[in-house]
């Protein structure tokens, strides 16, 4: 592949985004790495401190440095997360492409199940499952799984009906592929664009949902980084003056969702090039 | 020599847009007499429609005329303003489309929409715009008017759709109609009914019309002269019975041979 | 000449019902149809829509499961096959439908969509599967340097001509046009014709074509059969059919056709 190709695959959105991502990749590891701050030990002595060059975002009431702490709350964030919304749209589409191409009574039940599953807000259904279930991590990876099932089912599900009009599908099978084949070779490729794009949107969720449920106590608990709860440890103290400790966990945690809504807004746009 | 209804000189159509400017017509002038029927005719992309659309002034947003007039029964339609143009649409021009169940208002019975066309334009009661209805359903060869006039168009054939066009586009009783493929997508006995319609009514109103399609053997068997168009240029023009019979540019010769596909066993 | 005819296909009293979701209604698309077709010749169904032209077609292929009857291709029954041995199957049994760009998966470049029937059925290696693409590609006049391209690159008759390519690489010995050239220009229509009457010569196919275009049925069929509502109301020779119908039906879709020539009338 030329470079001259490869140029076509940039843009704006695209690059901008991504390179947020690595950059809070790579500093989910060399952050914590480089700075002399325990992310988990408490420091009473430096506890309060604002802004600095010794902490360039200040410290909690337990003296924990903030700035390496939300560098490295990232790597729980958005590996439950991604793990989460991949195994949740991997599901989805699945049961999507099965419940459009097959009609019948059990198309019907399955999605009348994913209209009762969406009908429930989705902040309020992933605290009350995690609740109910416990905070450990698998239990949260698997209500962020079970929360995202329904947008997939349905964006693949609408592709699948769809397509499944076009000529080629009646031609796939003309030429002697088996409906097998033609589900994973014609069906399957050609109903994966929305949900590609939802890939970056649920992201985006998934990390609001996760800083959600830790700012409601429920989750990720304390002294484990995470954006939401250290937002939550900070709101006492936004009136009396040390402004940071919730501040920039809020700020890095918008800048997280932004970077994941601006890369979906890049892959749509390298669809729509493609598409041409 | 009779008067000309439609004169088109030297008209240009183009895209002004911001990444790109193109000409779809260039320099096409093209006349309807009284009382008769022009086609105009080309492949797909020639500019015949956008020559239609122009006449009316219905152009999609982006593409305009640069140059040329229409001159319709004298006054340049080009000069006139929107809202006089309007009034001609409908009323001294009457228009039939392709695609007839889409060509019609989904919302509205036959017998309502007719009835808009007719208080829009005309002076004339509700009682009398009633009977005008069934009457020119009638006229279109509608066995039972009534019936067809409570109906809403995804009810109709495609057939009695294009009757219900036609209709629409007669009952100000305009003087010119201007035809853009009325029978694409028709089943074939259908489309002889409808040209037929067409030419009765044409004869018996006096009618002038603009016909415009793809397809030469309607222009062939109802058209008295012929313009063929290509990528927006006049090729060639004239009287149906020279045009078509001894072509004198080689477009227009192709396009006969194209046409004559009966003929293709011979040749191979 | 007492030379012995093989029947490739044969059909007999086949009949296929559409019943809505509710079951309440039903359409009896084909009733009682029979037909032959010997090898290397072309056979013509013709009729409007709703004739249940297509339905055929599709039963033949075993696309739509017909509910009683007789379909006999090569030999086999169809009704018979199991889905795997009908997979199998057709390598021998093609089709080319109407959409020519619809047909093509859009997201498969053009080498890799006329390549497809040799992945599922042959066993070659890549480069033979790349050199035996690139051969029905020059065969049917595709410039190789479109072999990469995807679909909506080319324009309708070239897309046209990938789908033949792609019906013919296994080398079938029946296949089925389903209209294909009606959503083309008629120039390209021309070009396609040829093609598929070129590569009849020289493979020795049998085809049916499918079409309402009495030309295009008058250019390369050698027998006709008429189709209406769902039955056939004539069949023959199609020098016989054309010249001397017998059907009312028949008269009235030969009155339909539209000479090219004004001095060949046929009106009202």
């Amino acid at each position: 592949m030329s470079w001259h190709k490869l140029r076509g695959y940039f843009n704006t959105p695209l690059v901008i985004s991504s390179t947020l991502i690595f950059l809070f990749v790579v500093g989910s590891f060399l952050v914590p790495l480089f700075s002399q701050w325990d992310p988990e030990l408490a420091n009473p002595r430096e506890a309060f401190s604002s802004p600095s060059w010794r902490h360039p975002f200040g410290t909690d009431r337990s003296g924990m440095d903030i700035f390496v702490r939300v560098f490295h709350a990232p790597r729980i964030d958005l590996s439950l997360v991604s793990l989460g919304v991949l195994i949740g749209g991997f599901l989805g589409i699945l049961i999507g492409v099965i419940t459009g191409f097959s009609r019948g009574i059990v198309s019907e039940i399955v999605m009348r199940l994913v209209d009762i599953v969406q009908a429930f807000p989705l902040l309020i259904l992933a605290i009350t499952l995690v609740g109910l279930a416990g905070n450990d991590y698998s239990n949260i990876v698997v209500v962020l799984a079970f929360v995202n099932v329904p947008v997939f089912v349905r964006l693949t599900r609408s592709q699948v009906l769809t397509l499944r009009e076009l000529r080629f599908v009646e031609a796939s099978l003309a030429l002697g592929n088996s409906k097998f084949r033609l589900i994973m070779r014609h069906i399957l490729p050609n109903s994966l664009g929305p949900a590609v794009v939802q890939f970056g949107i649920s992201m985006g969720y998934g990390v609001l949902t996760l800083a959600g449920m830790a700012f409601l106590g429920v989750g990720i608990q304390a002294p484990t980084p995470e954006w939401g709860s250290m937002i939550l440890t900070g709101t006492s103290y936004i009136t009396t003056g040390e402004w940071w400790i919730s501040v920039f966990p809020g700020v890095i945690l918008a800048i997280a969702i932004f970077s994941f809504n601006l890369l979906s807004e890049g892959i749509e746009l390298l669809r729509e090039k493609n598409s041409r | 020599m009779s008067e000309k209804t439609l004169l088109i000189e030297d008209l240009d159509v183009g895209i002004v847009s911001k990444s790109k400017s193109d000409i779809l017509l260039n320099k096409v002038c093209c006349s309807v007499a009284e009382g008769e029927m022009h086609g105009l005719v080309g492949e797909t992309g020639s500019g015949k429609s956008m020559t239609a659309r122009s006449v009316v002034g219905l152009l999609p947003n982006g593409i305009s005329t640069f140059g040329g007039s229409v001159l319709f029964r004298g006054n340049d339609l080009l000069m006139m303003s929107e809202k006089e143009r309007s009034k001609i649409r409908g009323r001294d021009i009457g228009m039939i489309f392709q695609n007839p169940r889409t060509a019609l208002y989904p919302l509205a019975t036959v017998k309502t929409q007719i009835m808009n066309i007719l208080t829009t334009h005309l002076e004339i009661s509700s009682d009398e715009s009633e009977e005008r209805v069934l009457s020119i359903l009638s006229e279109v060869g509608i066995d039972d008017p009534e019936r067809v006039s409570k109906a809403f168009p995804h009810e109709l054939s495609g057939g009695m759709a294009q009757r219900v066009v036609i209709a629409c586009a007669i009952v100000c009783e305009p003087k010119f109609v201007i035809a853009d493929e009325p029978t694409t997508g028709l089943d074939l006995t259908i489309q002889k009914q409808i040209l037929d319609l067409i030419s009765e009514l044409q004869q018996s109103l006096g009618l002038s019309i603009l016909m415009i399609t793809h397809d030469l053997g309607i222009v062939a068997q109802y058209c008295k002269s012929v313009t063929v168009l290509r990528s927006g240029r006049v090729v060639e023009q004239g009287l149906v019975d020279s045009v078509l019979v001894s072509p004198t540019e080689p477009y227009t010769k192709q396009l006969i041979d194209s046409s004559r596909l009966d003929r293709l066993i011979e040749r191979i | 000449m007492n030379e012995k005819k093989e029947i490739v296909v044969k059909v007999d009293r086949l009949v296929k019902t559409f019943s809505s979701r509710s079951g309440r209604e039903e359409v009896k698309a084909v009733r009682n149809v029979s037909l032959e077709v010997e090898k290397g010749r072309t056979l013509g169904l013709v009729g409007e829509s709703g004739s249940g032209k297509s339905t055929v077609a599709r039963c033949i292929t075993g696309l739509l499961k017909s509910d009683s009857g007789l379909i006999e291709v090569l030999g086999k029954d169809i009704l018979k096959e199991s889905g795997k041995s009908m997979r199998s199957f057709r390598q021998d049994l093609q089709i080319v439908f109407q959409e020519p760009l619809e047909s093509l998966d859009p997201r498969y470049r053009i080498g890799r969509s006329i390549a497809e029937p040799l992945l599922l059925h042959a066993n070659l290696d890549k480069k033979a599967i790349r050199n035996r693409v690139l051969l029905l590609m020059d065969q049917v006049a595709l410039s190789e340097d479109l072999f990469d391209r995807f679909p909506h690159e080319l324009s309708g008759g070239q897309q046209q001509r990938v789908n033949i390519a792609r019906a013919l690489v296994t080398n079938p010995k029946v296949v089925i046009l389903d209209e294909p050239t009606a959503s083309l220009d008629v120039s390209v229509q021309l070009e396609i014709l040829e093609l598929l009457i070129k590569l009849q010569k020289e493979f020795d196919l049998t085809y049916i074509l499918i079409s309402h275009n009495l030309g295009t049925i008058r250019a390369i069929c050698d027998t006709v059969s008429v189709m209406y509502l769902g039955e056939i109301i004539e069949s023959g020779d199609t020098d016989e059919i054309f010249d001397s119908p017998k059907n009312s039906y028949t008269k009235s879709l030969l009155g339909a056709y539209l000479p090219v020539d004004p001095r060949e009338k046929v009106r009202i």
